[in-house]
């Protein structure tokens, strides 16, 4: 008897199937707010959201992010105000993901989304430069340097709403 | 850390194990010396993967150090930050509001049955049942997919900030922690039948490595493996932190000191956690997340403790009134914990070390810190540079 | 001394010396009252009404002199109904302040209210986020949050450039006026002013060019808002990532502390670079102030221009070597000419540089040729006779105090002291300048003492003989200590006095500080003039004091040190008029700058050089050597008023280069010498062991520092910046004879031949903004050098047909340069000023006979 309640264990096991997945080929979804790879966002003109204030990097716990800053013009323009992002790195060996850049951008710019797979055969390959962070320009808008006209965008933070 | 409870002289074998995988996947080195397969006496040695975390927290501000010290346990991360953010609202004299504590205290209960699952897992398969070991962290991955969604990280969760807590809970949350609870409570039903029924693993088990109150309240252990022999303390309940006075738990202890007792404590503490995480999101309170905290913290010192899932887990803070602290002080669960394994070893079979050690449900990376428990060449409490060096030639001679 | 009154700040009671700033005397007794618009080195104003305070007095009984009592035995204080400003108090006996009761909490909450109304939520991309003083109060005292809606807020410009240094942010502006007071009063340049009025207030520059002023990076420092910013530095960094360290500037003898602010950098490969230059508080040289070139003039540090590697001529053409061949090349070339080698040092030279030349110059050979470049100014003797007492600070000097500027287009040479000077005539300290023509100084100046180029030492020995006639000789000192007396007292009988009423105003003083430059003087007449300063000095005791003594203002950073060293100026002349035929030159550029250089160097047999750029007299070498900039190394800079003072490693060495010592020793190394130091402390214990006024120079005792007041910098909230803070040292200052108590004096007499004027003379100038190689680099500035230009007095321009703003040609012996005219009434007639260093070509640099004409076509 107690023979064929093992074996009754086995075959409802083998019946349930298994519980792993075979991981390159087929991926298990992340939650909502799964914390991996960072992005830098943009807005919907195509203007990079990065303002290069460096926040991010002053917050960064493990001293993973390095941005350099120089001024807009409204000939080369890459972000709304004065002043945007040059270099923007982001060593991904040192990153904790803890996603206090997230917390710390005041433009909602560097976001952290659901990339995971980040392997590298090379340490200098860990460091993810602008390019590789940045979106993709949002389709029907030109990317960045843009030409915009003088005086439109003069504001690198959004603007405020009236305290209610 | 070196525990100093040397083989007697004239004892013949001595068997090294570790420092790689003394039955754990973590450094640790011990030695045994036996009489044939007893074992007569053991020794202990740590600190194989020191990594520096309570100096580097000297170079680092008040929130960079939450951070670091988040990852100084790989499981119980949110304890960490739990009880080092307690004590810097202390320091600064805010309070987190109290939908924070609530969330902070699920964060944490949430991590226990993350933890208890995990050893579960790990004990079972020292005890070569590795079949509970699988399902035991199959049913982890439930509270891990929780965690994930609450927080966005599997294990680090960063919840925790200064002055409250980073992740809200909405409905849907409580909708999806509350059916995987149900899952897991009915899962937890059937471990603590294996647990307690199941001859081959009670014979692992079953007046092995027996402690009785005396001895546990001797070497001072903490935590579960204290609760087992008879030891009435938990700080949640001692002194109930983050939203424990309002949700408080019922204290489970065993009287038999063996593992089994040890193995039904933490399989019905995990009951208890789903009691507690159940009443939090029945009763959460309104309000913010967080309060402003101040970027210089005045100046003074505290402690604080939590319970972390292995026992009691204790911080000193001292502050100097600048942005980055003075000192933090760590003692994790795990080190008084150790002290007994090497007690409980004496008398019993050799192949019942893994056991022993398991019950304990030892973290070694949390453990390995500079710790002067008694000084054998008498010097004083100030180590000089001469004293490391001389210690470090040592140590790895 | 001021009277000490009690007052009671908080219910405490503090001693303090009546009349002091109440903001300063609480700073000073540990209470914080936040400001904006007050600066301990500016006169208050009360516009941000921010240091609100509970004022009041402790009522006196007028019959008795004692203070009321109440029942409890306690003072009666009288309050004042409302709140008052504490930066317009000064302190009295008696009074009381409150600084933490609710009513001055809520006046500050609600003034930093008002002032937020309009202030951009900017602080992410501001340069100022993070040392910025509204930051920090606000965080500190201000409100969480503001009742005013954001569609009220004004829009104003963002990116006004004020000049092209110097950009404003008008919506961050809050209109404390701290740069227009600085402009105006401090430095006394018409150059800011406010426009408009209520909330559109704002500031504008008013001069042309825009913001034409030498101090014009002060105010970004002073601006408690970023409402300043440089060009230079615009986005460079956030201020948190720099690292400051402490460094000296290289241009003048002032010698002003610095602090770089350094980062890594991409565009230069992961480089620490200098991202800007801030001053660094030192009360005994520069206060809080340094000048635009220092601001702005570091990029010779990194500048693609720089010579990277040695090279050795081989044929015409330069080949690039490794230094153990360059090494042995030089020591070859050394040992073949021996004692025919003249050595020529530059002037910004650490100490470390010029004794390690030194004790290669003695391994050379017994002649130890070692001139120094510019070879203009000399009189090293009258400066350790009679140099300015130790502890000399020109801020401490009051109505009481005397100070002669002669021969030095003071601003022009010595941005600093000229600011200093101009605020002691502000606070009554009788200033008399002495030149040949009308300087910037004039304005300020008690009194003027003209005179034509080449009688300057007449007019300083006029003064001697003036002292004589009007009994004003020290006895005590003379009579004890002093040589030589009879035959200058006998030279000066008779000796005419050329402005009698300024320079009793000078004898007249306490305190007499003399700055002595050289300008229209040769060599020779520099040396007497030197020695005339120091026999009035001495004549008169006021030497081996505070406040007291010689200053030359010397034309380079160290040209103090060198001296001290061992180098001199005479050597250098003497070297030209005998050429050896080899010449070793460290860091100058002679044959860039003097017709009469470039042509013995072009004929000298063997040239080697040390040098940071590719110069005149670097293109003619045979070696060359690449040294490097006072950023990538340490060492010390003696300044004009022989304070040594220590600077620090600021980035990394750019090519192959090596500071300048380690090359002399290593070149040493292989003519037989010592093995070389291996740091610049070791080559300063030798020194500290060798040169006896060098004796306390020890670099322990160079990196002290005292705390220093005012308090700005480090922790402090409210004057900006943690760059000010000094970490590196406040130096020490060697002691002059007169301060040795053993120590003789000695007098003699001057000799007052002036040169003969045969036809036109050129007179060599100074001008601050020059094209040397080192500050052409740094192309912020490049719009304040002006085209290279020479001087004229109207009737010679008319004599010689030229119309001011046309391009001429000046003859220099076989050479011509073209130069703009610049025709006007102030020059002297009969003298043509032909500013140094401004042409690519060579010019002058001691006063010649030469020819001005028009171009032909």
């Amino acid at each position: 008897m107690n023979m064929v309640r093992g074996f009754a264990t086995t075959l409802k096991h083998v019946i349930e199937g298994p519980v792993t997945i075979e991981y390159p080929e087929q991926e298990r979804p992340v939650r909502e707010r799964f914390k991996g790879r960072h992005a830098l966002k943009r807005y919907e003109n195509g203007l990079e959201k990065c303002i290069g204030c460096s926040l991010c990097a002053a917050a960064c716990p493990a001293d993973a992010i390095w941005v350099e800053a120089a001024e807009n013009t409204d000939e080369e323009r890459y972000s709304p105000g004065e002043r945007y992002a040059k270099t923007y790195e982001i060593n991904m060996l040192r990153c904790i993901f803890c996603g206090y850049c997230e917390d710390a951008c005041p433009t909602e710019a560097i976001v952290l989304e659901h990339e995971y797979r980040l392997s590298f055969n090379d340490r200098y390959d860990a460091i993810y430069t602008k390019d590789m962070l940045i979106d993709p320009v949002p389709p029907g808008v030109q990317g960045t340097p843009q030409v915009t006209e003088p005086g439109k965008f003069t504001r690198s933070i959004p603007d405020m709403e009236n305290p209610k | 850390m070196q525990v100093p409870i040397m083989p007697a002289k004239g004892e013949k074998f001595i068997i090294p194990i570790g420092p790689q995988h003394p039955a754990l996947k973590e450094p640790g080195h011990f030695e045994f010396s036996v009489d044939g397969e007893v074992v007569t006496g053991a020794s202990l040695r740590l600190g194989y993967v020191h990594r520096g975390i309570e100096k580097g927290t000297e170079g680092r501000n008040w929130v960079q150090t939450l951070y670091l010290l988040e990852r100084i346990c790989g499981i119980c991360s949110h304890v960490h930050a739990t009880a080092y953010c307690l004590g810097v609202e202390r320091l600064a004299g805010v309070e987190a509001p109290p939908r924070a504590q609530a969330i902070r205290s699920l964060v944490a209960e949430l991590e226990r049955i993350h933890s208890h699952l995990l050893w579960l897992g790990v004990a079972a398969h020292e005890a070569g049942f590795d079949m509970l070991f699988m399902h035991s962290w199959r049913d982890r991955e439930i509270v891990m997919n929780l965690l994930e969604g609450l927080t966005g990280n599997r294990v680090n969760y960063s919840a925790n900030v200064l002055g409250g807590v980073k992740c809200d809970i909405d409905a849907r949350q409580t909708d999806a922690i509350l059916a995987g609870l149900e899952h897991l409570e009915d899962r937890t039903r059937h471990y603590l039948t294996v647990v307690t029924s199941d001859v081959m693993f009670l014979r692992r088990t079953r007046g092995i490595g027996v402690m009785t109150k005396d001895v546990a309240e001797k070497l001072g252990v903490v935590g579960p493996t204290a609760r087992a022999s008879g030891v009435a303390r938990d700080v949640r309940l001692n002194a109930p932190y983050a939203a424990y006075d309002r949700y408080p738990v019922e204290l489970i202890t065993a009287t038999a000191g063996d593992l089994e007792a040890r193995f039904i404590v933490r399989v019905q503490e995990l009951f208890e956690t789903y009691r507690v995480i159940r009443a939090i999101l029945a009763d959460l309170p309104e309000g913010e997340l967080t309060v402003r905290m101040p970027r210089r913290i005045k100046e003074g010192e505290t402690i604080s403790r939590v319970e972390a899932p292995r026992g009691e887990l204790f911080y000193f803070i001292k502050s100097n009134g600048s942005d980055t602290a003075e000192r933090v002080k760590v003692r994790t669960p795990t080190l008084p914990n150790m002290a007994s394994v090497l007690t409980l070893a004496v008398g019993h079979q050799l192949a019942d070390m893994p056991m022993i050690l398991a019950g304990i449900d030892p973290c070694f990376s949390c453990n390995d810190r500079m710790i002067v428990v008694r000084d054998p060449a008498g010097r004083g409490a100030h180590w000089t540079w001469d004293d490391l060096r001389e210690y470090g030639i040592e140590y790895y001679r | 001394m001021a009277d000490i009154v009690t007052i009671t700040i908080d219910g405490q009671d503090f001693q303090v010396p009546a009349g002091t700033n109440l903001v300063d005397a609480a700073k000073m007794l540990g209470t914080d009252i936040p400001v904006f618009c007050y600066h301990p080195k500016m006169e208050p104003v009360g516009m941000c009404r921010m240091c609100l305070v509970e004022l009041g007095s402790i009522s006196v009984n007028r019959e008795t002199g004692e203070p009321d009592l109440d029942e409890n035995g306690e003072p009666v204080v009288r309050w004042f109904p409302k709140l008052q400003t504490a930066c317009t108090q000064k302190t009295y006996e008696g009074m009381v302040i409150r600084t933490t009761t609710e009513k001055v909490v809520a006046g500050r909450d609600d003034i930093l209210e008002f002032i937020l109304t309009s202030h951009p939520l900017d602080c992410p991309v501001c340069d100022k986020g993070g040392e910025c003083p509204l930051q920090n109060l606000t965080m500190a005292y201000g409100p969480g949050q503001s009742r005013f809606v954001f569609t009220d807020k004004l829009n104003l410009d963002k990116h006004v450039p004020l000049g092209e240094l110097i950009y404003l942010d008008r919506e961050r502006c809050i209109q404390c006026a701290r740069c227009v007071r600085f402009c105006d009063e401090l430095v006394g340049d018409d150059v800011l002013a406010f426009h408009e009025r209520g909330r559109r207030l704002q500031i504008v520059t008013i001069s042309d060019p825009p913001f034409d002023t030498k101090f014009s990076g002060n105010t970004t420092d002073i601006c408690p808002v970023g409402a300043l910013t440089t060009t230079d530095f615009r986005f460079g960094a956030r201020p948190w990532e720099l690292d400051e360290v402490p460094t000296i500037c290289p241009y003048c003898p002032v010698g002003c502390n610095l602090s770089a602010s350094t980062r890594l950098d991409r565009d230069t490969g992961g480089k620490k670079i200098i991202k800007r230059i801030m001053p660094r508080q030192n009360e005994e040289v520069n206060e809080i102030w340094i000048c635009d070139k220092g601001r702005f003039g570091h990029h010779h540090s990194r500048s693609t221009e720089r010579i990277l590697h040695p090279m050795i001529r081989k044929g015409d053409e330069l080949v690039t070597v490794d230094w153990a061949t360059a090494y042995a090349e030089v020591a070859a070339r050394l040992k073949k000419y021996g004692d025919r080698t003249g050595f020529v040092a530059g002037p910004a030279l650490s100490n470390e540089d010029l004794w390690e030349l030194r004790k290669l110059t003695r391994l050379v050979g017994e002649q130890r040729q070692r001139g120094l470049w510019p070879a203009t100014m000399s009189g090293i003797e009258a400066i350790a006779q009679a140099g300015a007492g130790v502890g000399t600070r020109v801020q401490d000097m009051g109505p009481g105090g005397a100070i002669l500027v002669i021969a030095s287009d003071f601003e022009e040479e010595a941005p600093i002291w000229w600011l200093q000077v101009k605020q002691a005539a502000d606070r009554g300290v009788k200033v008399v300048v002495a030149n040949a023509r009308g300087t910037k100084l004039d304005k300020y100046a008690a009194a003027t003492m003209p005179y034509a180029y080449g009688d300057a030492v007449a007019v300083m020995n006029g003064l001697a003989a003036r002292a004589r006639s009007r009994k004003k000789i020290a006895r005590s000192l003379v009579e004890s200590r002093v040589d030589g007396m009879d035959a200058l007292i006998d030279s000066l009988k008779g000796v005419k006095v050329p402005h009698p009423e300024a320079a009793d105003l000078l004898l007249d003083a306490d305190d007499l500080l003399i700055f002595a430059g050289g300008e229209g003087l040769t060599l020779a007449q520099h040396g007497e003039l030197m020695q005339a300063a120091a026999n009035l000095l001495i004549l008169t005791a006021h030497v081996g004091r505070p406040n007291n003594g010689l200053v030359a203002v010397w034309p380079g950073a160290n040209v103090q040190g060198a001296m001290d060293m061992g180098f001199s100026a005479e050597t250098t002349a003497a070297l030209l008029d005998d050429p050896p035929p080899m010449w070793f030159i460290a860091e100058a550029d002679p044959a860039g700058e003097d017709v009469r250089a470039a042509e013995v160097i072009a004929n000298a047999e063997c040239v080697v050089v040390t040098s940071l750029f590719m110069t005149e007299t670097a293109q003619q070498a045979d070696i060359i050597l690449p040294g490097q900039s006072f950023a990538e190394r340490d060492g010390t800079f003696t300044n004009g008023m022989r304070r040594v003072q220590r600077f620090y490693t600021a980035q990394g060495p750019i090519g192959d280069s090596l500071p300048d010592w380690k090359i002399f020793a290593h070149i040493g190394r292989q003519m037989g010498g010592d093995q070389p130091r291996i740091s610049t402390g070791l080559v300063m214990r030798e020194i500290t062991e060798k040169v006896f006024r060098y004796a306390d120079m020890g670099y322990p005792n160079l990196a002290r520092v005292e705390k220093q007041f005012p308090d700005v910098g480090g922790d402090d909230l409210y004057y900006g910046g943690t760059a000010y803070t000094n970490t590196g040292g406040l130096g020490v200052q060697w002691k002059t004879n007169a301060e040795h108590e053993q120590h003789r004096l000695t007098v003699r007499p001057v000799n007052v031949d002036s040169f003969a004027a045969d036809g036109l003379q050129l007179i060599p100038v100074r001008v601050l903004y020059d094209r040397g190689m080192w500050f052409r680099v740094s192309d912020v500035m490049d719009q304040r050098v002006p085209a290279p230009y020479v001087e004229l007095n109207e009737a010679d321009a008319a004599g010689l047909g030229i119309a001011d703003g046309e391009q001429i040609a000046v003859v220099l012996g076989e050479r011509t340069v073209e130069v703009r005219a610049r025709v006007n009434g102030k020059t002297p007639a009969g003298y043509a000023l032909l500013p140094m260093r401004l042409s690519d070509a060579p010019t002058l640099t001691v006063p010649a006979a030469g020819v001005v004409q028009k171009i032909e076509e």
